[in-house]
């Protein structure tokens, strides 16, 4: 377990080199701009990965709490002059109490049944976006001023680059914390086993909904922020094609990764910028990519990748493999 | 009296455990307790106790025991009671009418061939089912309805027929989970502490890691302390499974066939096991069709056909009983066994 331990750490300094690196490449305002929406996505994938890849309960709704915790930030700063991180802190309680209440019987159901469900939660809170439209501009959307945190506005992409990039960070090594601990051993357990999880005294019920809340929590963060970076919000954001844009980001990274997560998030943001060039045909050779990832690493690009190398690990000469683990500086438990 | 919900049917109301704390009495009649058939809670207490308050609570739940007729055994303990329990699925009667009552420190097997209802029945005594009639009382706990977690968070373990692991996690980890519920901190506090991995937490998880591994040896499984769960070999997955169970620190383990798929040694080591754990005090409910072991481990015997008892006693007595042989091997083959004995 040492050897978990250890990997954890040595993942969140990669993350950490490559934040911190990245932008000696980054050369103009439009690479930031992916960057930073790669760092949004991330978020709100890491949360919806925690429910989805480690407890076993699909969401299809989630861009619902994003969208909400979006509108909350430009309704509570635009309308009411609240300051932004009170909104946005507001935004998370409110989405988090709406995930409580709705959760409960909603979680109850399982699979489709469950998909069905989340699927009508997130299209509800959609309609509701649209059609009040005196409170958030209905399908026109709404304006957002910026960012500030204790007076310190976030005024340019470098300075939102730095702080979405800390803030990943944060979410990582939170939620890896929480998969390694009792809770996390527990949605893990009702996962595999709802049986077995209930036969060690765990109340399955209530672990979902704990970690549907906060996974919607996540999101309704990651929306207020986001809504506040692009000055600009529609109910777009709110709704179905965002939510399976989402699980589809999880689902393509690795479930029950947390860095598969974030490498989904970032594949699925570049790709359709890169694809772009394509013009016509970038839809079809976006498919095209997500179906033969999904053929050939069937796990999700971060699982299946590492497998692999466990499986070359094993061809290789032990001596060489000892040498290159002293270079990165890991070891593996005998 | 401080129970609240205790019912006063004492049969052993005269003992002297009448006069500890409330919580030492059971609810049930015991053995000796005759099933007359009326469930008034008006009905005099065997051995003229003293009618106690409870008495008129129209709350108060009281289930004679159905066996007829006590072994004579006088009024003991009782940790884990059954009463008249049935369960119907549609319009099968699974379960019929079952009562049982088991005594701290012994092993009470349930056996019966295929199709009998002892899963059912192991499964209406930890939660998983609720009864479509009759009740349930661990301790003096009614636990009839109660969620499957509530038995365990009691001390009732399990296992399973066919292997409940957790695949997703290390095989360690799995006797870790079985710890929850002494790590368990309440949904904020234990969020907060998890999320930020406080040091009260680092801590508690290295003493759960280190007592799950203890018992990963007390079960045999040393050599997979670092395995994933799902590189197990099938008799090492029904080990684990009594590791996890063990790690809820149980009052009573229920062991659904934990010896079938087994070959022979696998099955000795098992019933090693069941012996050390019953030797350091712990109830055992087995559902067992190695009649080897059962035979060699049970203290008493309860033979289900059809979800109905068909018999019920000390293992030379279930072993010789013409009913069983019969259900066990058909009339014919009764018939021979009778005839034999008559020569
Ligand atoms: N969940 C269920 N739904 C319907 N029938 C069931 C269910 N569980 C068990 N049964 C039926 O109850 C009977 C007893 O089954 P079981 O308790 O598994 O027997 P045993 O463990 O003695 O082999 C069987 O006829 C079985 O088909
Ligand atoms: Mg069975």
């Amino acid at each position: 377990m040492s050897h978990y331990r250890s990997s954890r750490h040595h993942g969140l300094i990669a993350l950490a080199a490559i934040i911190a690196l990245l932008p000696l490449v980054l050369s103009n305002k439009y690479f930031y701009d992916v960057a930073i929406l790669i760092g949004f996505n991330a978020i709100v994938c890491i949360g919806l990965n925690l429910l989805i890849g480690y407890a076993g309960q699909i969401s299809l709704g989630h861009a619902g709490f994003f969208g909400l915790g979006a509108y909350a930030s430009a309704i509570l700063t635009g309308n009411y002059g609240w300051p932004p991180v009170i909104a946005a802190l507001a935004g998370m309680a409110g989405v988090g109490s709406l995930a409580f209440l709705a959760g409960r019987p909603i979680l109850k159901l399982k699979g489709h049944y469950l998909a069905m469900a989340t699927l009508g939660l997130g299209i509800i809170i959609s309609l509701v976006i649209v059609n009040q439209d005196r409170l958030t501009g209905g399908p026109d959307g709404i304006t957002v001023g910026p960012f500030s945190v204790l007076g310190f506005a976030l005024e340019n992409e470098r300075a939102w680059y730095w702080f979405i990039g800390g803030l990943l960070l944060l979410t990582v090594w939170l939620s890896q914390n929480l998969i390694d601990s009792p809770m996390g051993r527990a949605l893990r357990a009702l996962h595999s086993s709802e049986v077995g999880a209930q036969a060690a005294g765990i109340n399955a019920a209530a672990h979902k909904l704990q970690i549907f809340v906060l996974s919607a929590t996540f999101a309704a963060g990651a929306g207020s922020l986001a809504a506040h970076y692009s000055g600009f919000i529609t109910p777009a954001k709110a709704g179905f094609i965002h939510s399976v844009e989402l699980v589809t980001m999880v689902v393509l990274g690795g479930m029950a990764s947390i860095y598969g997560a974030v490498v989904g998030a970032a594949v699925l943001t570049l790709l359709p910028q890169i694809l772009t060039v394509l013009k016509d045909y970038e839809m079809v050779v976006l498919g095209a990519v997500m179906m033969a990832t999904m053929i050939f690493l069937p796990r999700g690009l971060v699982p299946s990748l590492a497998a692999l190398c466990e499986r070359w690990r094993d061809l290789l000469p032990p001596s060489l493999v000892l040498r290159l683990e002293a270079l990165i500086g890991r070891g593996r438990k005998p | 009296m401080s129970a609240p919900a205790r019912p006063p049917e004492g049969g052993a109301s005269q003992s002297p455990e009448r006069a500890q704390p409330a919580n030492r009495t059971h609810p049930l009649p015991q053995e000796g307790g005759r099933g007359d058939g009326s469930s008034t809670p008006a009905r005099p207490p065997e051995g003229g106790a003293s009618q106690s308050p409870e008495r008129a609570q129209p709350a108060n739940r009281t289930h004679p025991l159905s066996q007829e007729g006590g072994r004579g055994e006088g009024p003991r303990m009782t940790i884990l009671s059954v009463q008249n329990l049935s369960r119907r699925f549609g319009g099968l009667t699974a379960v019929d009418d079952v009562s049982l009552a088991v005594s701290p420190g012994t092993v009470h097997a349930v056996i019966g061939p295929n199709g009998a209802g002892k899963t059912t029945l192991l499964n209406l005594m930890c939660g998983i089912y609720t009864p479509s009639s009759g009740s349930i009382w661990l301790d003096d706990h009614d636990l009839s309805g109660a969620p499957h977690y509530a038995f365990a968070r009691l001390g009732l373990g399990r296992t399973f027929q066919t292997p409940q692991i957790f695949n997703n996690m290390s095989a360690l980890e799995n006797v870790m989970v079985g710890r929850y519920m002494h790590e368990q901190r309440g949904l904020f506090l234990g969020l907060a502490e998890a999320l930020l991995r406080l040091p009260t937490l680092r801590a508690a998880e290295r003493r759960s890691r280190e007592e799950a591994a203890e018992l990963m040896r007390v079960v045999g499984l040393e050599r997979y302390l670092d395995a994933e769960a799902d590189a197990l070999p099938y008799g090492a997955l029904k080990r684990l499974e009594i590791a996890r169970a063990l790690a809820l620190k149980p009052k009573l383990l229920l062991l659904d066939e934990p010896a079938a798929g087994l070959n022979h040694s696998e099955a000795v080591e098992i019933e090693q096991l069941i012996g050390q754990l019953v030797e350091r005090g712990m109830t055992v409910v087995l559902v067992e069709h190695n009649m080897r072991l059962v035979m060699e481990v049970s203290d008493a015997i309860l033979v289900l056909d059809h979800g109905r008892r068909l018999a019920e006693g000390p293992p030379q007595m279930v072993r010789e009983d013409p009913r069983v042989i019969e259900a066990y091997l058909g009339k014919e083959a009764a018939e021979d066994a009778r005839s034999a004995v008559a020569v």
